[in-house]
């Protein structure tokens, strides 16, 4: 049995091809994989084990294709993800156009509960660059998402990140448990009786 | 047939569970996660790719989705026959207790709808053959077993072969849903750690060989 | 039992000929060398692809682990891997369990007869590096290998 970690989350990288979204990555994952799959099933796989509250938690980044015959496909690729990062080219306008259209495949294809993020990518490219900070963050604000830029060359800021999506995650998670639980031992300090006694205190509680 | 692996993939195509039977040495969990997820993406791209003769032709000729059940699949081979006889007279408790079914001596009796029209149901290697059956929310429980051997005559055989291992999976299926879904510390889509489902699933697979 | 398309891969992920049959039964209908299968053919060599490289890390002994065919609900692919890195593959009903001796003779009777030892056939069709990544058009167009193929595979598409 795979005992060997504890939760396993799905976190999806998109955007427009070209944006560079595979290189944010290079140096985050636990090996190099070889990025043979991407162009034949429009998906490629980086996985990273971190450890959280003394749980082992593998992070699974779904880097999917931006070509059009994988469109059909890619949006059974977003089925259960708890992440999405959104990657924009801030040398390339059209990138950034982009981002509206697939904030609108997110709608569709995830769930309203999924985090995002918006990462503007290439930005040493100073002297190329079309998208400014502030007009990326405040679309970010508006669609209520977290921002930030950040270049191959160092790419740390988004490490962090995803460290960071991989907290709320987890804890939204906890939270969900603990609401699960907590309206069926309200009284029992979270304990669950496994017993199969009848609790006299919730006996009239919940479903059975 | 024997089963070298066993391993369930959640509806978002992430490797909940994954137990090996042979000794043979075993690749990392991270191998094993990458390999579920490119099933979940090669399942998908398979569906794309009905032939359009098949298409043009489906209204014509619509395929049957029906899966005969073939009895005791996965139950120990003596009692198989025992408990064939006491059918008829009273409950054989002692299949009852070892399976954990709370639905009698098997865990269904009729013959069932497969869910997977046009995803991948089996894959032939030279060195295995594996076996894929999908539930109606999309998770996927999967069955490696050693390979088909290619000098059966009966023409019947690898349609038998998928049948079985249908009625197999979906019987792991089951078990799922008594051992799984009903324990109350465990989250939704995350890596299955009971080890009463461990426990059957070894038990069944022991069955078969 | 019906065969409902084939098809040719080289070792640099181009299609180099398909055919499909697109009437159950007919072996004159549907189309040879298709534009409009492209993109099938790449989703086809892409599933085949990854799949082909799951069974490789399963495999346990130095045989490599070839894929033998590929099962839908609908359909069912079978492959036919040569020394050479080429791929042919056919589409059939799901029912039938082996069309390997059927690829095996239509590469080793029909592809090396006409093609391989057709002195005016290129040695490899990807000519330049920029087609050696999926990016080919070339295709086989050789009409006594269509005849061949033709000829071979309509009593199997008959039945």
């Amino acid at each position: 049995m795979n005992s060997e970690y504890d939760y396993l989350f799905k976190l999806l990288l998109i955007g427009n091809s070209g944006v560079g979204k595979s290189c944010l990555l290079l140096r985050f994952s636990d090996d190099t994989y070889t990025n043979d799959y991407i162009s034949t099933i429009g998906v490629d796989f980086k996985i990273k084990t971190v450890e959280l509250d003394g749980k082992t938690v593998k992070l699974q980044i779904w880097d999917t294709a931006g070509q059009e015959r994988f469109r059909t496909i890619t949006s059974s690729y977003y089925r259960g993800s708890h992440g999405i990062i959104i990657v924009y080219d801030v040398t390339d306008q059209e990138s950034f156009n982009g981002v509206k259209m697939w904030l609108q495949e997110i709608d569709r294809y995830a769930t309203s509960t999924v985090l995002k993020l918006l990462v503007g990518n290439k930005c040493d490219l100073e002297d190329k660059r079309v998208v400014e900070y502030d007009v990326a963050r405040e679309f970010a604000e508006a669609n209520k998402m977290p921002f930030l830029e950040t270049s191959a060359l160092d790419s740390t800021n988004v490490e962090q990140a995803f460290l960071t999506m991989a907290k709320q995650i987890k804890d939204s998670m906890a939270q969900q448990h603990a609401r699960d639980g907590g309206s069926n031992a309200k009284d029992d300090q979270g304990n669950v009786n496994l017993k199969g006694q009848s609790l006299t205190n919730n006996a009239g509680n919940g479903c059975c | 047939m024997a089963i070298k692996a066993i391993l369930v993939i959640n509806k978002s195509g992430g490797l909940v569970y994954h137990r090996n039977f042979s000794n043979e040495e075993s690749l990392s969990s991270n191998d094993y996660l990458i390999i579920a997820s490119t099933l979940h993406g090669a399942f998908a791209i398979a569906s794309q790719l009905t032939p359009r003769a098949v298409q043009l032709g489906e209204a014509s000729n619509a395929v049957d989705y029906t899966i005969p059940y073939i009895p005791y699949v996965g139950f120990p081979r003596s009692n198989a026959n025992q408990n064939e006889k006491s059918r008829f007279s009273s409950n054989n408790v002692s299949i009852t207790t070892s399976l954990g079914s709370f639905k009698g001596d098997d865990y269904f009796k009729e013959p069932f709808q497969s869910w997977n029209k046009s995803g991948i149901r089996q894959l032939c290697t030279d060195q295995f053959t594996m076996f894929i059956y999908q539930t109606m929310t999309g998770l996927k429980f999967i069955a490696i077993s050693t390979q088909i051997p290619a000098n059966v005559n009966n023409s019947d055989y690898p349609i038998i072969s998928i049948q079985v291992a249908d009625n197999l999976l979906r019987k792991i299926y089951c078990v799922y849903s008594d051992y799984v879904m009903k324990d109350p510390f465990y989250s939704m889509e995350m890596p299955i750690k009971s080890e009463l489902f461990d426990q059957r699933v070894r038990q069944m697979v022991s069955n078969i060989a | 039992m019906a065969i409902y398309s084939f098809w040719i891969f080289d070792k640099h992920c181009n299609c180099l000929f398909n055919r499909e049959w697109t009437l159950a039964a007919n072996s004159s209908s549907g189309t040879v060398n298709s534009k409009q299968n492209e993109e099938t053919a790449k989703l086809l060599y892409g599933m085949i692809f990854s799949l082909r490289s799951i069974t490789l890390k399963l495999s346990q002994s130095p045989p490599a682990n070839e894929i033998r065919s590929i099962s839908t609900g609908k359909y069912r692919v079978h492959t036919h891997c040569t020394a050479s890195g080429m791929w042919f593959i056919l589409t059939t009903d799901f029912k039938q369990q082996s069309y390997g001796q059927v690829l095996q003779y239509i590469y080793s009777h029909i592809y090396v007869k006409y093609i391989t030892h057709n002195l005016l056939a290129p040695f490899d069709l990807a000519e330049n590096p920029s087609e050696t990544r999926g990016q080919g058009t070339r295709k086989i167009n050789n009409r006594h290998f269509i005849a061949a193929l033709e000829s071979f595979l309509a009593p199997m598409i008959m039945q």
